[in-house]
Order: C-alpha cells, then sequence, then structure tokens
C-alpha cells in the first residue's frame, strides 16, 4: 500500500537547467576552499610528518588501529570534501589503506561540529536521543566496515597509480610538470608541488559529482518520500536513499531531514548516518583514490549495515 | 637507437606545443577558479550562492587560488610529454559554464519537488525563545495598533512554534514580503526560500495567504500583503495564516535569500 502511493506521482519533477547550474555552482563554490583547505593539510603532512613517525604511533593490533581511526575522526575533524587529500597523502605515507579510509569515513560523521549541527536542528525534536543515535550507529557502522578494511588487501582497493607510486613527486598525470632546479625556498616549492596536485587532482571529482548531484537534487520530489517516511523497512531505505542522492554537508544535513516531519526517527537516523560516509557527490570524489569496484563495494556495506541497523531500532 | 633516445630527449614540434599547454593549463586553471570565487566576491554573488558563515572563504580561496598559479610559474618548468585534454575541459567548461548562466534563484519547478515548509520544526532557528519573545511583546507594544506590523515571513514561522507568542499576535494585521506562490482559486502561499549552507539546499518556507489574488502574479514574483494572521492547529502543529486585505506586486530584492 506505501509503495503503490508512494508510486501515483512522479519520483522526478523534471530537469530545469537554470535550477541545476545554480546549484551546481554553490555546490562547487562551497566544496572547492575545503578542498584546497584539504589539500594545503596534505602539503604540511607530507613536509612534516615523516611516516616512520606515523607509524610508530599506529596501535599494532587492528581493531585498535580501526578505534584510534575513528577517534581521530572524532579529534581532528574534516569535512568530506577536505579529508580527500589528506586521506591520500596519508596513505602515500604508509599509512594502512584500512586505517586511513575508517578515517576518511569517521571524521565527516563523527566530528563535533556535526554533532553539535544535529542537535541544533532537533532541539524541539528529542535533541539528545537524535546525536545518541547518530553517534552510536554512526561508530557501529565504520567500526564494522574498518575491520572488514583490515582484512581486505591494498592492491584491491587503490588505483594502480597510487600502488606503484607513479602519482608521487612533482608530475602526474594532471599536473605534468619537472621542478625547476635551484629555484628558492625549496620546501616551499615542494609545498606548493604537493598542494596543486592535490587539489587539482580531486578537484575534477568533484566536478563530476557536483554535477550529478545538482541534477538530483533539484529534480526529485520530496513529497513522495512522505508515504513511506513511517514504514519500518522502506522509511530507512527511504532515509538513506534521500541522503545518498541529495549530497548534503554532514553539518547541514540534520537542518534538511528535521523538515522532514512524515519520516520516523529510524529514517531520519538512516539518513543522517548513510550520507556522510556515501553519496552521488563522493562516488567519484572516492575515485580519485580507490578503483571503482571497491568504490561500488564500500557502499553496499555503508547502505547494508545502515539499513539493518536502523530497521531493528525501528522494530524495537 | 641513437635516433630513437635523440626522439625521446629532444621533442618534435607538437610534443613541445603540447608539453608548453600542458604546462599552462594548470596555473591557468587555478587562475580561472581564483579569478571565479574573486568575481564572485567582490560582485555580492556569494549571498546567493552561500551561508555567510561560508562567504568569507570564497575570497581567501580565491586569494590562495591565484598566489598557488604564481608558484606554479615560478617552481616548475614543462615536461615533454603527452597530456590528456578532458580533464581540463572538465574542470574549465562546467566552472565558466555555470558561472556565467547561474541565476539569483530557484525557479518554481524546485518550489514543486521541495515542497514549503510551514512549521517552526523546519527552520534552523527553530521556534521562538524567550529572549525573541520578548523582544516581540516589546515590538508590539511599542508598534502602532492602527498600522500593520512589519513582520519577515520565515520570523512568523519561528512564532507560531510558541503558543504564548502566538496568542499574543492573534488577529494582528501583519505587513509581509516574500514570493507569490499559487496553490488554490483564492489561496496562495507567500514564501522565503531559506538557505542553510549553500544555495543547493535550499529550503522554501511559506505561509498560507486566503484572498483575491492579482490577475497579473506569477509564481514566485515578489509580493507584499497586508493581513490579519490567525493560528490554527493542523496535523498537531500550530501554523499561520493570514487573510490577505492587500496584495501588491514588487521588485525583486538584491538578495532573495533568508538564512
Amino acid at each position: 500500500m506505501l509503495l503503490a502511493a508512494a508510486t501515483t506521482a512522479s519520483w522526478f519533477t523534471g530537469f530545469s537547467l537554470p535550477d541545476v547550474t545554480l546549484s551546481f555552482f554553490a555546490i562547487i563554490l562551497e566544496g572547492a576552499p575545503f578542498l584546497l583547505l584539504g589539500a594545503i593539510a596534505s602539503g604540511l603532512v607530507d613536509l612534516f610528518l615523516p611516516p616512520q613517525l606515523l607509524r610508530r604511533f599506529l596501535p599494532k593490533s587492528k581493531a585498535k588501529g580501526v578505534l584510534a581511526a575513528i577517534a581521530a575522526g572524532f579529534f581532528f575533524p574534516l569535512c568530506e570534501c577536505g579529508a580527500m587529500p589528506v586521506i591520500s597523502r596519508l596513505v602515500r605515507k604508509g599509512i594502512p589503506t584500512s586505517i586511513a579510509t575508517t578515517y576518511l569515513l569517521a571524521t565527516p560523521l563523527l566530528n563535533p561540529l556535526t554533532l553539535l549541527s544535529t542537535w541544533l536542528a532537533f532541539r524541539s525534536q528529542d535533541p539528545w536521543l537524535m546525536v545518541g543515535l547518530r553517534l552510536g550507529f554512526g561508530t557501529v557502522v565504520v567500526f564494522f566496515i574498518g575491520i572488514w578494511l583490515t582484512q581486505q588487501r591494498p592492491e584491491k582497493m587503490l588505483r594502480p597509480e597510487v600502488l606503484t607510486g607513479e602519482a608521487e613527486g612533482a608530475a602526474d598525470a594532471l599536473v605534468n610538470v619537472n621542478l625547476r632546479l635551484g629555484a628558492p625556498l625549496p620546501t616551499l616549492q615542494r609545498f606548493c608541488a604537493t598542494v596543486i596536485r592535490d587539489f587539482l587532482g580531486v578537484l575534477i571529482f568533484l566536478v563530476i559529482g557536483a554535477g550529478f548531484a545538482a541534477v538530483f537534487s533539484t529534480g526529485i520530489n520530496r513529497a513522495i518520500l512522505d508515504p513511506i517516511g513511517q514504514s519500518t523497512f522502506f522509511g530507512p531505505l527511504a532515509g538513506i536513499g534521500l541522503a545518498q542522492v541529495l549530497c548534503l554537508c554532514s553539518t547541514t544535513d540534520a537542518f534538511i531531514i528535521a523538515t522532514f516531519a512524515s519520516f520516523s526517527v529510524a529514517a531520519k537516523i538512516a539518513f543522517l548516518v548513510a550520507g556522510p560516509l556515501f553519496d552521488l557527490k563522493l562516488f567519484w570524489l572516492y575515485q580519485s583514490l580507490y578503483q571503482r569496484k571497491f568504490v561500488v563495494t564500500l557502499w553496499a556495506l555503508i547502505t547494508g549495515a545502515t539499513l539493518l541497523l536502523t530497521v531493528f531500532y525501528g522494530f524495537h | 637507437m641513437a635516433s630513437i633516445e635523440s626522439t625521446s630527449t629532444t621533442p618534435a614540434p607538437l610534443n613541445r606545443f603540447t608539453a608548453i599547454l600542458g604546462y599552462a593549463l594548470p596555473p591557468a586553471t587555478l587562475s580561472a577558479w581564483g579569478m571565479v570565487m574573486i568575481h564572485t566576491w567582490v560582485t555580492g554573488r556569494t549571498k546567493m550562492l552561500l551561508h555567510p558563515l561560508f562567504q568569507p572563504l570564497i575570497a581567501i580561496a580565491g586569494i590562495l587560488l591565484l598566489l598557488l598559479a604564481v608558484a606554479h610559474l615560478c617552481y616548475f618548468i614543462p615536461r615533454p610529454t603527452r597530456h590528456g585534454w578532458l580533464q581540463w575541459l572538465i574542470l574549465l567548461l562546467p566552472l565558466f559554464f555555470a558561472a556565467g548562466t547561474a541565476p539569483k534563484t530557484f525557479s518554481e519547478q524546485l518550489i514543486a519537488a521541495r515542497g514549503i515548509q510551514s512549521t517552526s520544526t523546519a527552520l534552523n532557528t527553530g521556534a521562538l525563545d524567550e529572549e525573541a519573545e520578548r523582544k516581540l511583546l516589546q515590538t508590539l507594544s511599542e508598534a502602532d495598533p492602527s498600522k500593520p506590523l512589519p513582520m519577515d515571513v520565515v520570523d512568523l514561522i519561528s512564532i507560531s512554534g510558541v503558543p504564548a507568542a502566538a496568542q499574543k499576535l492573534q488577529g494582528r494585521v501583519l505587513h509581509l514580503r516574500g514570493q507569490y506562490y499559487g496553490v488554490g482559486k483564492s489561496e496562495f502561499k507567500i514564501l522565503r526560500l531559506v538557505m542553510y549552507c549553500c544555495a543547493a539546499d535550499t529550503t522554501p518556507m511559506g505561509i498560507k495567504v486566503h484572498g483575491d489574488i492579482p490577475a497579473d502574479l506569477k509564481n514566485m514574483d515578489w509580493i507584499e500583503l497586508d493581513g490579519p494572521v490567525r493560528f490554527v492547529q493542523t496535523l498537531g502543529q500550530i501554523q499561520a495564516e493570514v487573510d490577505a486585505q492587500s496584495v501588491q506586486k514588487v521588485p525583486t530584492p538584491a538578495n532573495p535569500y533568508a538564512y
């Protein structure tokens, strides 16, 4: 019945080029400064954090390593766009891919700013419950995926050029130049090389992802989700689907889903947990470092784990 | 063998051209993004794209990108290898297209897709807090009761979340400004587009209005109206409704968004 009600209207209201263009322009202008910030952080990591120092501080146990990555996500917050260049740099510095990827997933979802914005957005709708569920379910999902990641081989996850180190140095497929020998301030030269390469290398995926996000976020008919928002199974599924299509920032998404009065708590939590971990924009951004097959598997795991937890919560 | 090595180390004219172009494209792209950002900031267009919290970042990022473009020219030299073109087209064409053609605000199709929110729970600021309620009461006591009380649509929705404040305002003639969106024969919504983070997450917030609709009004036109407000209970939540006494079309303001 719920599905019948939902299918009586169109899922997609249509394509409006001006709306798509405005939405696209806003997304890239909002994301690019954070991407640049991430590239600058990546440049600083490259200069000042030697690989042996990073490895010395990592726990030897896999489970403890995953927990450390989750804790790092809380204490060293980065948004989805800004985290990508930093993670690429950490992987190239020799940090285990599983640990770096766990941090990539944890930092936009579990950082204090995201939790504070969740509290603010739901302050008239049981804010502590929403913050607690987001933090709790988010930690469980990221921990589960982190443990799974420790079982994977890097060559199954990373792009071949990252594994072979071809993308290292000042030259790669995008920024195809040589360093000018004898230039002043060689440290700054190396820093600029890293920042430019990391910024442009990820920016292209942000542009592609923003294009897809703009088309779907302006055209999808939100009213169609109202009849299924209260369903124990389809509610969380709709929440996850909506989050992955709208491609919102993790510090903002709570304000949007709080307006969906027809959605159950489980559906709202599914939206809040799944969105920062994976969406249409991130599908492209992740491919700046990972193989597409791995990215698709990651999507399936995030969606499946979030759905399982939130449906279970809905039943109880 | 020697000639092959010589060919590979001494680039052919085409290779030299593509090498120089390949060398110039990264700083050109950085400059293009930097200049678009600075232009957007200088012209005040960032107000139509981003929440005020994020607007200064555009200027800072734009300047940093221009500095990086200069650093690229100072620190790097061309490398004689072939380059792909697609990535540069992807980085530049959508940026220029969007910068050149993106409108100030969304069309009515976005309203149809997202729906119009009318309760305080949908607001970033939520319902009216105690301080805001105190200010409202002060404004009400100071305002001339014979004249319509100017009020923002978003503030009115915020007030509807506090029954005590709503009761104080019940029946008061208000002066509202917002965008017109038709929903019936003698019923429409006056709405504001509320931006939380960037324009992509814009949420339409509106109040139901009863009354005669001027014939020349189109959806999304800007209007001003006067009329008494009443607060009604709908699906367990209090919503403001206005009975319009006068409605007139007004020019689009410089910034059509509320934050």
